[in-house]
């Protein structure tokens, strides 16, 4: 809101955004905690849907909601169209992460995210198939927000979000397959990960290929675990992927 | 079909369809069953209990769906002499002494289902997305610019296929509407917008691919007008930019066209260089497609 | 399909595109096809509208009244469903300090006819609007486009000429955060307090802010024409906005202080944050009675020459009369063939009660006739008083 832009109506510059304070949570917090129940991790409910934008070739809407947080995104996948410039044998994918009515993450955090997942979808979909053209992927993450009211000072705050992109991913990879497998384009297998303290992996292929890795700053040194637990995720979330698209195209095994 | 092999009925990404290859002994003779890979499905590479395999594997989500293809002679015959380095080849060559071997290539493809329409045409290719303009394709194009030695197009249809959903105005904001209701892209300009992504696909048609005759004195101010739908074939995908296409055949040429540069209504072509507008009574040049 | 059976006769294929492909290569064929029909591309009758579909408030952080979410800032929501596209339109905010001492507190104002022309600018000086960033989604990043700064500009300015957000309902009512004893804090609001004790002695701000409010619209899957959409969406949403209350700490409720510096004296007044309750809110007062609804209209010619002919009696209408070019008015425009082939339009914004805001016509091509904007304005408000009960439900 600093940056004046005179194409948008961004209002006054003078004008703050509401800060709110801190001090009054204290009460707040404490019936929070107690009104939701402390459920595990993996209690998480995911709901899928497919092929609601009319505008682009294929779109998927992810809902993830467990005890602590609830995440919506959506994403558009358009192409193959063509591409300026010299001639490509290949596709060529970009993928574009947008904030959405919260404008939590900052640009640069958002872009590390995108190029990591073009890595991914760059080993996933079959480019050789699309020479000249490009396939734009556009996630927006439509609200992310925890259920658990805290009062955090900055640091702490910080280390939050770190934490939280992390476990957006998974379901980044997992709404943008559904979406290219909505718009019809060529995939090698579908792809999902799973996340266990900030540490994301993703797999295909039954678990047999690794197609992307992140970690974070987490304290999280037991990595083979965390392979197993990362694939465990991983298999329950393609199993809900693949139904939703059977029962989605009214295909029946 | 009868392939001895139990072909799942649907697939989607990542699905094991099928082998690479499959016997049967049916009356004394070995049958080789040979998969191909068809829109849809690509062969790759697994690893299982230590060995490697190759297995045609599903792309698209959609039913499965195979066809034999059938080879001309010398080429069926060069497949079945040609040393293969396929293990399983090589296994079904020593026992071909015993009996008539039999190849049979068997294409493989995943047929994506539509919502909407039931009727798949016969080249069972149902999207855009798999189906970009390829040579010899028959394309529906719009003419952009013209210039002495060629035509702009860009494409907006491969015949018969479906057209793209996300090149519209819809989404690309292109095309002039009502003032004050929508886009208003006519300024809107791209290279404001992503500097590597472009919009529709476009082509060149030289001007010495108008027309089979006479290919020297073809004048493209007479040929085409901005704004003209064209009906014309791919000749080669061109450089990055642009697709090479020709409209040197009866059926190809302008389809659609209005009469004083967009200004009148439709006109109809009275021959092949000739469209009137039943309206007015005028004629215009035109290099028309045969209507018939 | 087409083996030729013997050698003298000929077969005739005239060259025919499915629908789809002839609605993308020649989307004016296409629209003319279906209205000949009776119907329009999306299968719609002429004057019928789209159905839709909002869910009020379910992403602002007042979503739950007993457990406010704190990382939440959007004060006021909507999502609203018509037809195939989504718009989504959250409202946050931001305060601004008041300075600018208004025109009337100025003595040397004096002449009579000055005021009587700047009497109109005072009206709506009395009103405020909101600043909305319109965001189409199109599979595209960059500057924003024509549409957006249009729809954009064309909010703000009408939200601000409908009267509906009295900049008197912007006013900031701060309270005081005093630190007591035992180093708890407590806020004070004047209006809350019973006895007016306090609200003469302690809470005597000279300052002022006021509530500046945005809009993001976000619109998802644009099938056509947005604008009464987006405008739809933010009257819902503006309708559930909270604000919530503002605090000053008691230190910094009328600091000056002066300073000297290479031999001048300035009167400096330390800036301080004001500061937004965590879960204290008061609905935003707008003028209900001006919350009106957006509907637009197209109007086209039905070209003869493409009509498509009812086969049982074709030979009685051969001779069509060509220059007798009879118009229609088609309403809730959607649809490529009907977006790039209708280009006389018209914008209606009405209330429930007729009480109409804004009218804008576009002629070119099709003739608008004044039987045609008095059914687009009934239709409007028979439209608005629809859109204006889904709220209550």
């Amino acid at each position: 809101m600093n940056v004046q832009d005179r194409r948008r109506l961004l209002g006054p510059a003078a004008a703050k955004p509401m800060a709110f304070s801190n001090t009054t949570i204290h009460t707040l917090e404490n019936k929070s905690t107690s009104a939701l129940p402390k459920n595990s991790e993996c209690e998480q409910e995911l709901s899928l849907h497919t092929g609601f934008i009319e505008n682009c070739n294929g779109s998927a809407l992810v809902e993830s909601r467990d005890a602590k947080h609830q995440t919506s995104l959506i994403t558009a996948v358009y192409g193959p169209r063509s591409i300026r410039g010299s001639f490509t044998s290949q596709g060529t994918i970009s993928i574009q992460l947008k904030n959405g009515l919260l404008e939590k993450y900052n640009t640069n955090e958002l872009k590390e995210v995108s190029s990591f997942l073009m890595g991914i979808f760059n080993s996933v979909v079959n480019l050789s198939r699309y020479p000249k053209s490009g396939i734009d992927i556009f996630v927006y993450l439509t609200y992310d927000k925890e259920l658990q009211n805290k009062c955090l000072d900055d640091e702490s705050q910080s280390k939050q979000i770190f934490s939280q992109i992390s476990s957006l991913i998974p379901h980044c990879i997992t709404s943008i397959t559904l979406a290219l497998v909505d718009a019809g384009i060529e995939l090698v297998d579908m792809a999902a990960a799973g996340e266990v303290c900030g540490t994301v992996v993703s797999f295909i292929k039954n678990g047999e290929e690794i197609v992307g890795f992140w970690k974070d700053n987490g304290d999280n040194e037991d990595l083979s675990g965390c392979l197993d637990r990362c694939k465990e995720q991983y298999i329950r979330h393609r199993d809900l992927m693949i139904s939703c698209l059977m029962k989605q195209k009214n295909l029946n095994i | 079909m009868a392939t001895g092999f139990e072909f799942p009925r649907i697939a989607y990404p990542g699905k094991l369809i099928c082998p690479q290859y499959t016997t049967e002994n049916r009356n004394g003779d070995d049958i080789i069953f040979n998969y191909v890979c068809g829109p849809g499905t690509k062969l790759l590479r697994y690893e299982h209990n230590g060995a490697q395999l190759e297995a045609i594997t599903a792309t698209l989500i959609g039913t499965v769906r195979c066809d034999e293809e059938k080879r001309t002679d010398e080429e069926e015959e060069r497949e079945a002499t040609n040393p293969s380095t396929e293990e399983e080849k090589s296994v079904d060559k020593s026992s071909s002494d015993v009996s008539k071997r039999i190849v049979k290539f068997i294409r493989v493809s995943v047929v994506p289902v539509t919502n909407n329409d039931c009727k798949t045409s016969k080249d069972a290719s149902n999207d855009f997305a798999n189906n970009l303009p390829k040579e010899g394709d028959i394309v529906l194009t719009r003419v952009t610019r013209l210039s002495l030695q060629r035509a702009n197009v860009e494409i907006l249809a491969v015949e018969d296929k479906p057209s793209p959903i996300d090149s519209g105005v819809g989404s690309n904001g292109m095309g002039i509407i009502a003032a004050s209701g929508g886009s208003g892209a006519a300024t809107f300009s791209v290279s404001q917008a992503s500097s590597d992504l472009g919009e529709t696909f476009r082509g060149i048609i030289r001007s010495q691919d108008v027309r089979s005759t006479d290919r020297d004195r073809v004048k493209v101010i007479d040929c085409f007008k901005p704004g003209d739908i064209v009906r014309a074939q791919v000749l080669s995908l061109g450089d990055g930019t642009n697709y090479y296409l020709t409209t040197a055949r009866n059926d190809l040429g302008v389809v659609f066209a209005r009469a004083a540069n967009g200004a009148g209504g439709l006109m109809y072509a009275t021959d092949w260089q000739m469209m009137t507008s039943p309206a007015t009574g005028a004629t215009e040049k035109r290099k028309c497609a045969k209507p018939f | 399909m087409a083996e030729s059976t013997a050698l003298e006769t000929i077969e005739i294929h005239p060259i025919n595109f499915p629908p789809d492909v002839l609605a993308r290569i020649s989307p004016e064929l296409s629209l003319q096809r279906h209205l000949s029909l009776g119907i329009r591309p999306c299968l719609r009758k002429y004057e019928e509208f789209r159905d839709v579909i909002i869910e009020n408030n379910t992403l602002s952080r007042y979503v739950d009244t007993e457990n406010v979410d704190a990382k939440n800032n959007i004060l006021g929501s909507n999502v609203l469903k018509s037809g195939k596209t989504i718009v989504i339109t959250s409202i946050t905010g931001g305060i601004i300090e008041e300075n600018s001492a208004s025109i009337k507190d100025l003595d040397d104002f004096g002449e009579d006819e000055l005021l009587e022309v700047t009497k109109e600018d005072d009206i709506l000086a009395e009103y405020a609007s909101v600043y909305p960033v319109v965001e189409v989604e199109r599979g595209r990043v960059g500057a924003c486009t024509d549409e957006e700064m249009t729809i954009s500009q064309k909010l703000y300015d009408s939200i601000l000429h409908s009267r509906i957000l009295p900049k008197k309902a912007l006013k900031v009512k701060a309270g005081i955060r005093s630190v007591n004893e035992d180093g708890t804090f407590t806020v004070l609001y004047p209006d809350e307090l019973e006895n007016g004790a306090l609200n003469g002695t302690n809470l005597k701000m000279k300052r002022k802010w006021s509530y500046v409010l945005y809009a993001k619209i976000v619109v998802l899957s644009r099938t056509g024409p947005v604008f009464d959409l987006c405008w739809n969406s933010l009257m819902y949403a503006l309708q559930n906005v909270k604000l919530p209350r503002a605090f000053i700490d008691e230190r910094a409720s009328d600091l000056r202080m002066t300073i000297r510096t290479r031999g001048r004296s300035a009167t400096i007044r330390e800036t301080y944050e004001i500061i937004c309750d965590q879960t204290k809110s008061l609905p935003l007062m707008i003028n209900l009675q001006n919350i009106a609804f957006a509907s637009n209209y197209g109007v086209i010619e039905l070209d003869p020459e493409s009509q498509l002919q009812d086969p049982n009696n074709a030979e009685e209408e051969v001779d069509i009369d060509m220059d007798d070019l009879k118009s229609v008015l088609i309403a809730d425009l959607d649809t490529e063939a009907e977006e790039t082939s209708i280009h006389t339009t018209i914008s209606v914004i009405t209330t429930p009660a007729g009480n109409y805001k804004q009218l804008t016509l576009v002629g070119a091509g099709a003739k608008i006739t004044p039987e045609m904007i008095k059914r687009s304005l009934s239709l409007s408000k028979v439209r608005a008083d629809d859109l204006s009960t889904r709220l209550n439900k």
